[in-house]
C-alpha cells in the first residue's frame, strides 16, 4: 500500500514540474565570476557608489558555453544583480563577445611547469614540453595588440620567485611566440613549486594590471594559467621558503581566493599523477589534457574565458560610499536570453574594509558615466561633503564639552575660586616671557631650570638646593600699613 | 588628580585620538584611491595606534606634574604604530579565512586585535614598574577593541560617517580606559598626596590631591628629577613625581613584594647628606634604609606629606 502511495506521489510532483516549466528552465550552464567585485566611482553622473562585476557564461566543467548573446542594448535589461537578495538591474552592462570595442585590455601570465617530469615521452614521440610549447600558440591565435599583454614564465623548483617577478608581458603575437620558443628545457633535477608560483604570479599579475590601466580607470581582465604535470613537490637544493605541505596549499588557495582574478589550472599528461584535489584548490577552473589536441583545446578555452566576459556595472543600493562602511553584500547575477533560458551565478562577497574606510578600486569609463547619468538617481551631492564635517564638528564639540565642563560639574571642588590668569615663573628663568612687572627674580637653583637647560649638569643628592628663606623675605613692604 | 579623574580623562584622551585618525584615516583614503581592503584596514590600525600612543605618553606625562618630554611622545607614537601595524598585518589572514563566513565576528576580531596590539605597546611604558601591567593593558585594549568594534558594528549600518567617526571614538576611549582602568581595579594600595611645605607641589596636587595606584609587583621611584634630565627613550626615570625641594632627584623606592609594601631609600640617596638634606618618614619615624608601610601610614618624603592606604593584612 505504501509502494502504490509512494509511486503516486512521485509521478504527482513529476507532473506539476512539467506543468510549470520547471524542468524546461534548469540551466545547462551558469555565470561564473571572472573577477571580484569591485567599488567604482561614478562620479559626476552619481554620486552613489558603483559596483563592477565581469562573469562567463560556463558549463558545468568551467568552459565556455556557446550561445547567442543578445544585442549589446538588450543585454542590460536581461541580466539581474541580486545583493543581499535585493534585485537590482544594472546600469550598464556589455559583452565583449558582441562588442569588441568594450575590451579594456588584457593580461594574461601563463606559468609553464620545466620540472624533470616535463621531459617524458608521449605517445606521439615527442615530450611532454615540445607538446606544450606546440599547444601554446593557440591560446595566441586572436592575439589583439591594442588590447593583450601576455606574459609566458617557466617556473620549477630554481629561482621560482626571480623568475615570476621578471616576467616580459608581449605586446604582440610575434613576441609572444617568441617567448614560447624561448623556454628553457626542463633539467631533471628541477622539482615543482606550483603553491610559490601561483602565488607570485597573482602578484605580478595585479602588479602589472595596475600599470597597465591608466589612472583611475577601470582594471584591465586578468587571466592566470597554470599549466603543470604533477604536484607540488619542494626538496632539499631548492628554493629556499618555497611553499609545501598543507600550509602552503592553504596560502595558495586563500591568495587565488583573496584576489579574485581567474586562475586556470591546465593538468598535463597522465591523470595519476597530477593532484586534481590541489590543483582544484589554487584555480577557479581546472581542465585535464592528455594529448597535444586537448591541451590545444585547453588553451582555446583559457583564451575565450579571456576574451569572452560580460561587465555589468551596477549601482550600490546605499547612496554614499560611507553607507558601505562596515557592511558585506552577498552579490549573485543571473541572465535570461531572450529564449527564456537564464543562468545563474554563485554567491560572491564583497566586504567593506574591517576597520578602514570604504576605497573606490577604479572609475567608470565614459559609457558607464553616460548611462548613468541618465538611469541612477544621485544623492545630495553638497550633503556628502558636509555631513563628515558635522560628524567631525559634533564630535568634536561633544568631546571639548566633556574636556572641560563636565569635570567642573563633577569635581567642582577642584575649580571653584580658580581665576584664568596668566601663569608666571616663580624662578627668573631665560624664558620666563609674559611676565607683566619687572621685578627681578633669584636665579632658578640647580635642577629646578625650567628651559635652557641643555649646558646644565644632572642634579645629583650633593647638590644643594639654595633656596633664600632668610628673613629679609618676611620683612615688612614699605608699603604695607600696619594692623590698626 | 584622583583615580576616576585620570580613568575618566585618559579615556578622553583615548576619543579625542580616536576621532582625530578618524579624519586622517578619511583623508587618506580619499586621497589614495585603489588601495586593497587589507590596505585600508592597516591604514586605519597604524594611524589609530600613532595617535593613541603619542597622546597618552603626552597625556600622562602632563598630569603626572612633570615636563611632557617629545622624545617620548614621538617613541609613543612610534611604538602604537608599530603595534597597529601589526594588528593590521595579523587581521589579514583571519579576514581572508572567516571574512566571508563570519562577517560580524571577523570585525570584532579585527578591531579586538588593534585594541590588544595598541594596548600592548603602550603597557610596555609601565614594564619596569610592573611586568604585568604589560599583560593588564593588553587585556584592557582586547576589552576595550571589543566594545569600539561592537559600537562600529552596530551603528555600522544605520549612520554613515558618523558610526565610524563614533567607532574610532569608542575604540580610542575603550583602549584607554581599559589600559587605565586595569591597574586601578587590580590595585593593593594608593599612594595619595595630603599637603607639602613646597608651594609647586602644593600647587600641583594640593587641589586634586593626586593618587598613584600601587599593586604588588610594582616598584615606583619617587623624585624630584625633572624630566629633561632623563636618558631613557620610552618611559620616565621618575615614576612618582613631586616638585619638592626638599626632595632629592631620586629620593625613594615605593615597592610590593610578597603580599607587603615597603617604603626604602634610593640607592643614589643614602649618604649622610643625602640623610640630612632629603627628609624620608614613616609613622614619624626616620627611614634609612627601609620600612614597610601599613594601611593608614602617614609618609613625609621632603616637605610633601603623602598618606599611604592599604587593604592588605600586614
Amino acid at each position: 500500500m505504501n509502494r502504490v502511495a509512494a509511486a503516486a506521489m512521485v509521478v504527482l510532483v513529476e507532473g506539476l514540474v512539467c506543468a510549470s516549466g520547471w524542468a524546461q528552465a534548469t540551466p545547462a550552464g551558469h555565470l561564473e565570476f571572472a573577477d571580484k567585485v569591485r567599488l567604482v566611482n561614478c562620479q559626476p553622473s552619481t554620486t552613489r557608489p558603483g559596483f563592477r562585476a565581469q562573469f562567463n557564461v560556463v558549463d558545468a566543467q568551467g568552459a565556455p558555453l556557446s550561445i547567442e548573446y543578445p544585442p549589446a542594448e538588450n543585454l542590460r535589461g536581461l541580466t539581474r544583480i541580486y545583493v543581499d537578495n535585493q534585485e537590482l538591474e544594472p546600469f550598464f552592462a556589455v559583452s565583449q563577445a558582441t562588442r569588441a570595442e568594450a575590451v579594456r585590455g588584457r593580461v594574461a601570465l601563463i606559468l609553464v611547469d620545466t620540472s624533470g617530469s616535463m621531459n617524458a615521452r608521449m605517445a606521439s614521440g615527442q615530450t611532454r614540453f615540445q607538446t606544450a610549447q606546440a599547444a601554446l600558440g593557440r591560446f595566441f591565435d586572436t592575439f589583439d595588440e591594442k588590447a593583450d599583454r601576455v606574459a609566458i614564465v617557466p617556473f620549477d623548483s630554481h629561482g621560482v620567485e626571480r623568475r615570476i617577478r621578471s616576467a616580459q608581458f608581449a605586446r604582440s603575437k610575434a613576441d609572444a611566440l617568441a617567448a614560447v620558443s624561448a623556454l628553457p628545457p626542463p633539467q631533471t633535477t628541477n622539482n615543482t613549486a606550483i603553491y610559490s608560483a601561483v602565488v607570485t604570479g597573482l602578484d605580478v599579475l595585479t602588479s602589472q594590471a595596475r600599470a597597465v590601466a591608466a589612472p583611475g580607470t577601470a582594471s584591465p581582465e586578468m587571466l592566470l594559467v597554470l599549466m603543470t604535470d604533477g604536484k607540488n613537490e619542494v626538496l632539499r637544493g631548492d628554493d629556499p621558503g618555497l611553499l609545501d605541505g598543507a600550509m602552503g596549499l592553504q596560502r595558495a588557495a586563500e591568495a587565488v581566493k583573496a584576489s579574485g582574478i581567474q586562475v586556470i589550472g591546465v593538468g598535463f599528461g597522465d591523470p595519476g599523477s597530477i593532484d586534481e584535489n590541489a590543483m582544484r584548490q589554487v584555480s577557479t577552473s581546472l581542465f585535464l589534457a592528455s594529448n597535444l589536441d586537448q591541451l590545444t583545446q585547453v588553451f582555446s578555452v583559457a583564451r575565450t574565458l579571456l576574451t569572452n566576459r560580460i561587465h555589468a556595472t551596477f549601482a550600490s543600493p546605499f547612496d554614499y560610499l560611507s553607507s558601505l562602511e562596515g557592511r558585506t553584500l552577498r552579490i549573485r547575477a543571473s541572465l535570461t536570453l531572450p529564449s527564456g533560458q537564464k543562468f545563474e551565478s554563485t554567491e560572491q562577497v564583497w566586504a567593506a574594509p574591517q576597520i578602514g574606510v570604504p576605497a573606490y578600486e577604479g572609475a567608470c569609463e565614459t559609457d558607464e558615466l553616460r548611462t548613468a547619468l541618465a538611469l541612477v538617481p544621485s544623492g545630495n551631492y553638497l550633503m556628502s561633503l558636509i555631513r563628515p564635517v558635522l560628524v567631525f564638528a559634533g564630535l568634536g564639540t561633544l568631546l571639548l564639552v566633556l574636556w572641560f565642563w563636565v569635570p567642573r560639574l563633577v569635581w567642582a571642588d577642584q575649580y571653584v575660586g580658580r581665576v584664568p590668569m596668566k601663569v608666571t615663573s616663580r624662578w627668573d628663568v631665560a624664558g620666563a616671557r609674559g611676565r607683566q612687572d619687572q621685578t627681578p627674580r633669584r636665579p632658578a637653583p640647580p635642577g629646578f631650570q625650567t628651559r635652557n637647560v641643555k649646558d646644565a649638569a644632572p642634579r645629583g643628592p650633593s647638590d644643594m638646593t639654595r633656596a633664600d628663606f632668610s628673613k629679609s623675605r618676611l620683612q615688612k613692604r614699605p608699603d604695607a600699613r600696619d594692623p590698626v | 588628580m584622583s583615580l576616576y579623574q585620570t580613568l575618566y580623562f585618559m579615556s578622553l584622551v583615548g576619543g579625542t585620538a580616536g576621532l582625530l585618525s578618524w579624519v586622517l584615516t578619511a583623508l587618506v583614503s580619499a586621497v589614495v584611491p585603489g588601495q586593497a581592503v587589507w590596505m585600508a584596514d592597516l591604514i586605519a590600525t597604524t594611524i589609530l595606534g600613532g595617535f593613541i600612543g603619542a597622546f597618552t605618553v603626552a597625556f600622562s606625562d602632563r598630569w603626572s606634574g612633570n615636563r611632557v618630554v617629545t622624545r617620548w611622545v614621538v617613541s609613543g607614537a612610534l611604538i602604537g604604530i608599530t603595534a597597529g601595524l601589526i594588528a593590521g598585518l595579523v587581521q589579514i589572514p583571519i579576514t581572508t579565512r572567516l571574512g566571508a563566513t563570519a562577517p560580524v565576528l571577523t570585525r570584532l576580531v579585527a578591531w579586538m586585535l588593534a585594541g590588544s596590539f595598541i594596548g600592548t605597546g603602550l603597557g610596555l611604558r609601565w614594564a619596569q614598574v610592573n611586568r604585568a601591567r604589560v599583560a593588564h593593558a593588553a587585556a584592557g585594549g582586547l576589552i576595550g577593541g571589543l566594545l569600539g568594534g561592537m559600537v562600529f558594528v552596530g551603528l555600522g549600518p544605520v549612520i554613515p560617517d558618523l558610526s565610524q567617526a563614533l567607532g574610532f571614538v569608542s575604540v580610542g576611549v575603550g583602549i584607554c580606559f581599559g589600559v587605565t582602568v586595569a591597574p586601578i581595579l587590580l590595585r593593593d594600595g594608593i599612594l595619595q598626596f595630603v599637603s607639602s611645605g613646597d608651594p609647586r607641589a602644593q600647587g600641583k596636587f594640593g587641589r586634586t590631591h593626586k593618587e598613584w595606584e600601587i599593586q604588588q609587583g610594582d616598584s615606583y621611584v619617587i623624585g624630584s628629577q625633572n624630566q629633561d634630565f632623563s636618558v631613557s627613550r620610552y618611559r620616565p626615570d621618575i615614576d612618582i613625581f613631586i616638585p619638592d625641594a626638599a626632595i632629592a632627584a631620586r629620593h625613594a623606592i615605593l615597592f610590593g613584594k610578597e603580599g607587603r609594601f615597603y617604603l626604602a631609600r634610593h640607592p643614589s640617596s643614602t649618604d649622610q647628606a643625602a640623610l640630612a638634606r632629603f627628609p624620608l618618614r614613616v609613622r614619624g619615624k626616620t627611614v634609612v634604609t627601609s620600612l614597610e608601610l601599613r594601611d593608614s601610614d602617614d609618609v613625609m618624603v621632603g616637605r610633601t606629606a603623602l598618606k599611604f592606604v592599604t587593604k592588605k593584612e600586614s
